[in-house]
């Protein structure tokens, strides 16, 4: 009876050993959650390590609106310092909710750097840039690929156009804003009208639209850029992609977790972001374009200077997201 | 039977304090976290549904599978079940085995194959037959839902099927009735509570299903799913909470259903005592419809394994058919060490499931402890409950005291723990009406008290339902999505969360890669749980 | 015999559901006694045992064993070991663990327990089978294990439930024999539950036969096959010829047409029944000569059953069963005579 009981204590033991437990607070030691891909996080944090002396924890899930569920679902004991990646659409409701610390960070003001790319509350910093796309399935498109947003609703793509849906993703809300501050609200609408008689799904979450034209599921597709060139066109997959006139951007931030365990060593991990060597390694392994003018772009896409980006009010959008998500379910329905 | 109910647990206080401690271990850990979900949400909040358009939809779309995939997989269920109740089927065990089969596999498994062989770029549509198929939306969701609980169906029917005596259909047919008539006049009308029973069951996971939907409904919203998209879309915790309360109102109301009218007329039919003696045999035109029926059937349930395979050895899929390694690698290096933690998941919870499942069958099954009722009512409870709604619950439930295990696995570990409760339970409480009550009173005669009993005589005895219970939970807690998408830590990235990560951005061959490790490591892990559970828990004597 | 009763019920009911199982029961039952209950199924008997052992606490009334009253104390805690109907043998233990599982509960050391457990086996005699599972076992040897589990932890009251129902008809005789001796043997105080009247008188020191939760009599087996009390003790412990009648004075009753002469005085007046067992009665040639109790009669059907001839009369408006032992070769037929002897006459008191 006795080994009975022991086999079964042994048994827990032993599970118990192999799980990681929460978060530890250690001296000289950064937490942080990342929204990028594993490739871009080891190679930032390591850089960051090497700069500073400080050691860091890493967790990743490309997923920032998980990581912002979990960071709110944490509030009662904050088990990371930084979260970093994902837009900052992302970043400013956790600021809302006063999740955030706010800090302003020297390293900003580098010339280089764009004073758009700072909340002017300090609790969000940009450090990437991410530009909408339109990419094809070059084995089932037939005709003159698409160049302009305008081509999309061009009737010969009926049944065959995905993108990211406005209501449940950010991408596809900033792709909406974008319609609106490009033709004006209610040309918008109209325009949008069109777009969703060609669109065979709005996708709930934005790489599944990316994966759907890869595999010639549908013909042609919006979704964010650097995602197109990372999952698709480097995987083998015959896509062509290009950025249109017009287009918009996400800011990719990173922010200081209110109460975490090590503030002030966060202070630093946001000052080292902005500068040239992690915007570098995100624009060379991630695609991803670097808030600084100095860095290069990224290979295989188009200098940032040849692209035209529409006039993009962030806080008037921000602002009315729940009515445009509102008329979208209304006026589009799906 | 026994009356006087103060005076016994008065007598026996360890009985009573593992009462206080799986009662507080239930409410704790299912009755706080789900009215933690309906709570979250303001009223404001759920008058404002009517006007959510997306929620509607979702709404009416879920109800609408529900009806379709219930109906075609227990229509597909009970011809199954049928014809390999039939003891002259050609290949018949191998039917059997081949149904069972997909109860191993992770809930998205038919949608991701589905999507290799059927869709767009598929093997069988595309390569093979040139056709150009789309299979996202409501009707490919419809097949992958009528293949994947199809099974389910099967077990219910078969186990009612089983008990049929074939004394009756000699009967039938002495009494000159013709093969279609014993089949209208006596099988069909038996078994149907069977067939009742199971669109209930095929009914509550179809509503439930998260992996499927969210691999291939694509644009076509269903309230298992919105949750989720919820969170991973918008961080909005709020709007998560009510459409998960949405959800739960059918399914509590199948699962009443399903409880309080089906579970008593099975149970009496599975009770019978049916004489052995051959069936007749069926007329060679019977008999060979029915076989072509199962090969067809076999063949959709034989394709989700080969898609996987096929899968993670192929170079591009639709595109560059050559084999390659790469993706196993890719799979192996990003998705190995949470394989592992998979494993340390699920066995620890199932251990914990069926540690606190035989505990609370033992509790319930003697009437004469108090709170014996409300026990029961918990440890049946999480069975109505879809996974998103456990999800969900538990986020908001442990992210502040009473107590805090956001952040640690503990939470993972828990949920699921909680979720699976039901299985060893019931289990349990089967096994132990099977057991005569005087093997009990002969212990207390000897001198052993109430948890000396549990300890010494049902523990034993209630070996192969511990083993059930932990192997089942084992499975449905390395393979679960549902709950995994909203609990996962991430210094705890179990495997299923890659895999459906993968299939998102597209990585599909280290996808099929990582589901067929997953599913290696499933059928090891169930296989070394049996050898240990029957080598370590054998009974010692100590005289 | 003026010994103090070991245990003893005073006034125990016991409702289950809505069935009232024990009506109003007191018993003593003396030390050292085999004491057997013995009634129809659903007449209480378990019920009563159970309530002994701990598994029911009674309604309203008092059990005492030796003096301490237990109605209240759980059954692990009284020493009152049970042999079941069914065994109830451990099925995951071996012989060895069944025997000696009373004595890990009680902490007797180790070598003790061996020593005991190998006297236990050595006196229902199943040495060599110590390490045998209970369904590797034949159902004589498994009640043999019960039995010794139960005698193994020294019981102060041996509860004993239906323990020979499983078993067929001879083993059944040859085990009840066994255990009678065994119990004379030890000196148990022992109660023993059946619904076999053979059974009962065979083994008992003291029958208590029960009906319908009530307790009916209690007495010697030669007082309950003799001198029943009730007609349904007298029908339930055997085959019996009930005879209405009119008392006419303390010595005669009148049947019918005949006048039946009884020897032991009858204090009743009015209508009584007389009992008369069939092994009782005398079958005699019509033509005898006229004497007292004689009645004339007609053999109806006979029945052959090896040790007696068994036939059934007509006489004076009614069916006889009559018992005639050691028949040999000889059959009866057409008229006879039924002579009841008068100092063999019981007089029942409803």
């Amino acid at each position: 009876m006795m080994r009975r009981l022991a086999i079964g204590v042994l048994m827990v033991v032993l599970l118990l050993a192999g799980l990681g437990s929460g978060a530890t607070a250690q001296q000289r030691k950064v937490v942080v959650y990342s929204a990028l891909d594993s490739e871009v996080t080891t190679r930032v944090v390591a850089a960051f390590t090497q700069r500073t002396g400080i050691a860091t924890e890493v967790l990743t899930l490309a997923a920032a609106g998980t990581l912002a569920t979990r960071i709110t679902a944490e509030r009662a004991r904050p088990q990371a310092d930084i979260f970093m990646g994902g837009s900052i659409d992302f970043h400013a409701p956790l600021a809302r909710d006063g999740l955030l610390l706010a800090y302003r960070s020297p390293a900003a003001n580098d010339p280089a750097i764009g004073r758009e790319f700072v909340d002017p509350n300090g609790f969000w910093h940009g450090w990437y840039i991410g530009a909408l796309s339109i990419f094809w399935n070059q084995e089932r498109l037939s005709g003159r690929a698409p160049a302009t947003w305008d081509d999309l609703i061009d009737p010969r793509f009926r049944g065959q156009f995905v993108m990211p849906s406005p209501v449940t993703t950010g991408g596809g809300f900033i792709f909406v804003a974008a319609q609106i501050f490009r033709l004006g609200e209610e040309r918008a609408w109209q325009w949008l009208k069109q777009l969703s008689q060609n669109a065979q799904q709005f996708t709930p979450t934005a790489p599944a639209g990316i994966a759907l034209v890869s595999r010639g599921e549908a013909v042609v597709g919006m979704n964010w850029g650097h995602d197109v060139q990372a999952q698709a066109r480097n995987q083998g997959f015959p896509v062509g992609l290009v950025f249109p006139p017009d287009t918009a951007t996400e800011i990719g931030g990173v922010s200081i977790i209110r109460g975490g365990p090590n503030a002030e060593l966060a202070k630093e991990f946001v000052d080292f972001l902005m500068t040239k060597v992690p915007q570098d390694i995100n624009a060379q392994f991630g695609l991803r374009y670097a808030v600084r003018s100095d860095s290069p772009k990224p290979m295989g896409m188009p200098d940032r200077s040849t692209m035209r980006f529409v006039k993009y009010d962030r806080q008037w959008a921000i602002e009315n997201q729940a009515r445009i998500r509102q008329r979208w379910q209304a006026e589009i329905g799906r | 039977m026994w009356t006087r109910a103060r005076g016994r647990v008065t007598a026996d206080p360890g009985l009573a304090v593992a009462v206080a401690a799986v009662g507080a271990l239930l409410v704790l850990f299912v009755l706080y976290p789900a009215a933690r979900v309906l709570s979250y949400p303001r009223l404001a909040d759920y008058l404002a549904v009517p006007a959510n358009l997306r929620w509607l939809q979702a709404a009416r779309n879920s109800l609408m599978m529900m009806v379709l995939s219930t109906l075609t997989a227990t229509g597909v269920g009970f011809l199954y079940a049928f014809a390999t109740s039939r003891r002259d089927l050609p290949l018949r065990r191998f039917f059997q085995a081949l149904s069972v089969l997909p109860l191993f596999a992770p809930p998205f498994m038919v949608a991701f194959s589905y999507i290799l062989m059927f869709g767009r770029v598929g093997l069988v549509t595309k390569a093979l037959l040139g056709l150009d198929v789309n299979i996202y939306g409501w009707q490919g969701l419809w097949l992958v839902q009528t293949v994947a609980f199809f099974p389910f169906a099967t077990l219910v029917i078969g186990a009612v099927l089983e008990q049929i005596s074939p004394t009756l259909e000699y009967a039938a047919r002495n009494l000159g009735a013709t093969e279609s008539a014993v089949m209208r006049t006596v099988l069909v009308p038996l078994a149907r509570p069977g067939v009742a029973a199971a669109m209930l069951v095929v009914a509550i996971s179809v509503l439930a299903d998260f992996g499927n939907a969210v691999v291939i409904a694509g644009g076509f919203p269903l309230l298992a799913t919105e949750a989720w998209f919820r969170i991973e879309g918008l961080a909005d915790l709020n709007g998560a909470a009510v459409v998960v309360a949405l959800l739960i109102v059918p399914t509590i109301g199948l699962f009443l259903l399903e409880r309080l009218w089906v579970g008593r007329r099975v149970y009496t039919a599975l009770t019978g005592k049916g004489t052995r003696i051959e069936q007749p045999p069926m007329p060679p035109a019977i008999r060979w419809t029915l076989f072509g029926c199962c090969a067809l059937i076999s063949a959709f349930v034989a394709l989700v394994y080969v898609g996987v395979l096929l899968g993670s050895i192929t170079s591009v899929w639709g595109y560059n058919w050559t084999p390659t390694l790469a993706h196993w690698r890719l799979g192996i290096a990003q998705g190995g060490a949470q394989l592992l933690t998979s494993v340390k998941i699920g066995a620890l919870s199932a251990l914990l499931t069926s540690a606190v499942a035989v505990l609370a069958a033992f509790i319930t099954s003697r009437q004469d402890l108090p709170l014996g009722k409300a026990i029961d009512f918990l440890a049946v409870l999480p069975g109505a409950l879809p996974g998103v709604f456990i999800g969900v619950g538990y986020l908001l439930a442990f992210n502040g005291p009473p107590l805090i295990l956001v952040g640690t696995p503990w939470i993972l570990i828990l949920a699921l723990t909680f979720w699976h409760i039901p299985l060893g339970y019931q289990a349990a409480r089967a096994q132990l009406k099977q057991i005569d009550r005087s093997i009990e009173e002969a212990a207390q005669n000897l001198g052993a008290p109430g948890l000396r009993v549990l300890w010494d005589i049902y523990l034993p005895l209630l070996r192969p339902a511990f083993t059930a219970s932990f192997i089942t939970a084992f499975i449905r807690a390395v393979t679960n999505v549902s709950i995994v998408v909203f609990l996962v830590t991430p210094r705890n990235l179990v495997a299923t969360y890659s895999i459906l990560a993968m299939i998102g951005g597209g990585f599909w061959g280290a996808a099929a890669a990582l589901t067929t490790a997953l599913l290696a490591i499933t059928l090891l892990g169930v296989g070394v749980a049996r050898l240990v559970l029957r080598a370590g828990l054998r009974p010692i004597g100590s005289v | 015999m003026t010994r103090e009763p070991h245990v003893r019920l005073v006034s125990v009911s016991k409702r289950l559901g809505t069935h009232q199982a024990v009506d109003d029961v007191s018993l003593e039952v003396p030390e050292g006694a085999f004491m057997t209950l013995l009634g129809p199924s659903g007449c209480g008997k378990t019920t009563t045992l159970r309530m002994i052992a701990g598994f029911y606490a009674p309604d309203a009334g008092e059990i005492r064993i030796r003096d301490r009253l237990v109605n209240e104390v759980p059954p692990h805690r009284r020493n009152t070991a049970m042999v079941f109907q069914e065994y109830a043998l451990f099925p995951h233990m071996t012989v060895t663990e069944n025997v000696g599982y009373g004595l890990r509960m009680r902490r007797v050391p180790r070598a003790e327990a061996r020593r005991r457990i190998k006297e236990a086996l050595e006196l229902v005699g199943l040495s060599g089978q110590e390490r045998k599972f209970p369904h590797q076992l034949s159902g004589g040897q498994q009640q043999r294990v019960a039995l010794a589990r139960a005698l193994i932890v020294e019981p102060e009251v041996l509860l004993l439930d239906e323990p020979l129902s499983n078993l067929d008809a001879k083993l059944r005789v040859r085990v009840r024999t066994e255990i009678r001796q065994l119990q004379e043997r030890l000196g148990k105080t022992t109660l023993y539950v059946t619904h076999d009247q053979e059974e009962a008188l065979a083994i008992s020191d003291q029958i208590a036969v029960m009906h319908a939760g009530r307790l009916l009599q209690v007495g010697s087996p030669s007082e309950i096959y003799l001198r029943p009390a009730t007609r349904f003790v007298a029908d339930f412990v055997g085959l019996a010829n009930f005879i209405e009648g009119e008392v006419l004075d303390p010595h005669h009753v009148r049947v019918n047409a005949a006048v039946v002469a009884v020897d032991r005085p009858i204090a009743q007046h009015g209508r009584v029944t007389l009992l008369v067992r069939p092994e009782m009665i005398r079958l005699v040639p019509p033509g005898s000569a006229r004497v007292e109790n004689l009645l004339r009669g007609r053999v109806a059907t006979m029945a052959f059953l090896g040790s007696l001839a068994r036939y059934w009369v007509e006489a004076d408006g009614t069916e006889w069963v009559v018992d005639v032992p050691a028949p040999g070769h000889e059959v009866l037929r057409g008229e006879v005579a039924l002579l009841l002897p008068r100092d063999r006459l019981h007089v029942l008191n409803d």
